[in-house]
């Protein structure tokens, strides 16, 4: 079983390219919409199956003044199933912060001191500021809805076009800030921004789908921080709250001491394979 | 020993979470969140796009 972790860990990008085109296939749009997705993808995007559970989730907390039950219920299944494990797997967004993280410019590795800071764009632009104004906040700033619904529109839309104001140029330089630190460092929105990451960070530790050390075999090399996308110690807290799952690390570590497994009631019947 | 028990721990909170998260999703059905989520998806979010 950890060689079909392995050859999945390596067809990776292989998902996330279907992932982006699953979930903005347009056709079942009229009825899959009501449907939260279990990624970042915006739902203004012209082609979006599916509905932006961060949208959903200030659409009915704030304008509508309801617990979100029903999406909340939705993202902490998938938590619990797989913690961020659609982080790096099915995000568009995510995955777009890979590829622009390929530019051939200098490179900054930022420490993991400051990302609690999602849980306050969480707690801040997704509760409490759409409950008080009744307004979908996040969704305003949300770079990830710039690219995936502001352009597309724009560029179709005649009609649309004529409507651009400032607060279009303002996401868009939010999105241009956006791009520049994603080239230079990786994942920065999903380590220090995304409130989607925020509501399943606290699962990771105890999601069924985990990964584990083992210690005796480990060599403290320190290849599995060099290629983790969220700078995480992964032999030292293979479950870490900030974990993408990407599997990078149990593809690179020389001496495969990392695996995946899954969370049972006994130790003898983790490992999964 | 210790570590048999808090594996023990984390697979109760690990399924006490999936029972709450499904018992969530059935109440957000329950209260027709459901068109909630539908009809505001499918309406153009004009804040996404930066036009309000």
């Amino acid at each position: 079983m950890q060689r079909f972790w392995h050859w999945l860990a390596k067809r990776r990008a292989i998902v996330q390219v279907l992932s982006a085109l699953g979930l903005n296939s347009y056709v079942t749009w009229f009825t899959t919409r009501g449907l939260p997705c279990p990624a970042l993808n915006c739902y203004a995007c012209p082609a979006a199956a599916f509905a932006c559970p961060i949208g959903s989730i200030q659409h009915i907390a704030g304008a509508r003044h309801q617990v979100p039950f029903y999406v909340l219920g939705m993202v902490g299944l998938v938590g619990a199933l797989v913690g961020r494990g659609s982080c790096g797997w099915l995000c568009p967004f995510g995955w777009f912060q890979e590829l622009v993280y390929k530019l051939p410019v200098p490179k900054l590795r930022l420490p993991n001191r400051f990302n609690w800071t999602r849980y306050v764009v969480l707690a801040v632009l997704v509760v409490v500021i759409p409950i008080i104004t009744r307004e979908t906040w996040f969704c305003k700033l949300c770079p990830a809805g710039t690219l995936e619904g502001g352009i597309p529109w724009v560029v179709i839309s005649a009609d649309i076009r004529q409507l651009v104001g400032a607060f279009y140029w303002l996401k868009l330089a939010i999105l241009g800030g956006f791009v520049a630190w994603m080239s230079v460092t990786r994942r920065p929105f999903c380590r220090w921004v995304c409130p989607l990451g925020a509501l399943w960070s606290p699962l990771n530790p105890v999601s069924a789908f985990r990964l584990q050390v083992d210690q005796d075999t480990c060599i403290q090399c320190n290849r599995c921080q060099e290629v983790c996308p969220v700078n995480i110690r992964v032999h030292e807290n293979p479950n870490d709250s900030a974990c993408i799952r990407c599997l990078a690390c149990v593809r690179e570590c020389p001496s495969s001491c990392i695996a995946v497994s899954a969370l049972s009631w006994s130790l003898e019947a983790d490992r999964v394979g | 020993m210790q570590r048999v028990e808090r594996r023990k721990l984390l697979f109760i909170v690990n399924r006490a979470l999936i029972v709450l998260a499904v018992a969530a999703i059935l109440a957000g059905l329950y209260l027709d969140e459901w068109s909630a989520v539908l009809q505001n998806a499918r309406a153009l979010c004009l804040s996404c796009i930066g036009l309000e």
